[in-house]
């Protein structure tokens, strides 16, 4: 149901440094504007879910200048959503 | 951050129990990785040593002292810059490119980007042709490696 997540990585600046350890929880609805941890081809990444259609979700980094948008992740392949860093 | 009794709890557990990392990077599928970047970092960084050892003090207190600590320290800023971009080069192509079956093939990968990594520290701390020349030798295997997994 939960789990522990250090982020690497710069894409998620300002909102998270590289080495941030977030808190993930498995259940519920993903809403826009969640940050999520997902899996795509075999790795576990970390985006803010910016607008769903249909069943799946476009996510992305917040730091622009590092991240590139992602289209069609399926909702099997989130793992959960960032309750808090700690 | 405040500290909170579950922020203490998380961080005990992390202990025993590592949490998995999720990567945030520029992440297109099956990203573009080279060891280019890394190997003009190693130049930059010979060039500006270099520099500064060709540098000759003038006398302090003259007119060109104070140009001449302008240049040194300029000098020394980009230095680090590049020797910083070297380091993040490396791990960007230990953390994101190399794999499992590298690892199979180069079982030293491991001790060669630590190497390599650590060395980028060493010609930040220091004034050296040979710690340069070191560096370059150390990215230079991992470039090498890199290319190999290519083939």
């Amino acid at each position: 149901m939960f789990s522990r997540y250090i982020i690497q990585g710069d894409s998620m600046l300002p909102t998270f440094q590289s080495g941030a350890r977030v808190f993930v929880y498995r259940w519920g609805a993903i809403r826009k504007g969640d940050i999520v941890v997902f899996q795509k081809n075999g790795r576990l990444l970390i985006k803010r879910a910016v607008q769903k259609v249909g069943d799946r979700w476009c996510l992305r980094g917040d730091n622009l200048k590092e991240s590139i948008e992602y289209d069609n992740i399926d909702r099997d392949a989130i793992k959960g959503r960032v309750l808090f860093s700690y | 951050m405040k500290t909170t009794p579950i922020r203490h709890f998380l961080r005990f557990i992390d202990e025993v129990s590592p949490p998995k990392i999720a990567h945030a990077h520029c992440d297109i599928p099956c990203g573009v990785y080279e060891p280019d970047s890394a190997m003009w970092a190693v130049e930059t960084v010979e060039k500006l040593t270099h520099k500064l050892l060709e540098l000759k003090a003038p006398e302090p207190g003259s007119a060109e002292y104070l140009e001449y600590l302008n240049t040194v320290a300029r000098a020394v800023a980009v230095k680090e810059e590049y020797a910083e971009i070297c380091k993040r080069q490396v791990l960007i192509l230990w953390t994101d490119y190399f794999k499992s079956e590298h690892l199979e093939k180069w079982p030293d990968l491991h001790e060669k980007v630590w190497m390599a990594t650590k060395q980028c520290s060493e010609v930040k701390r220091t004034v050296s042709e040979e710690a340069c020349a070191e560096l370059r030798k150390r990215v230079s295997e991992i470039a090498e490696i890199f290319k190999a997994t290519k083939n």
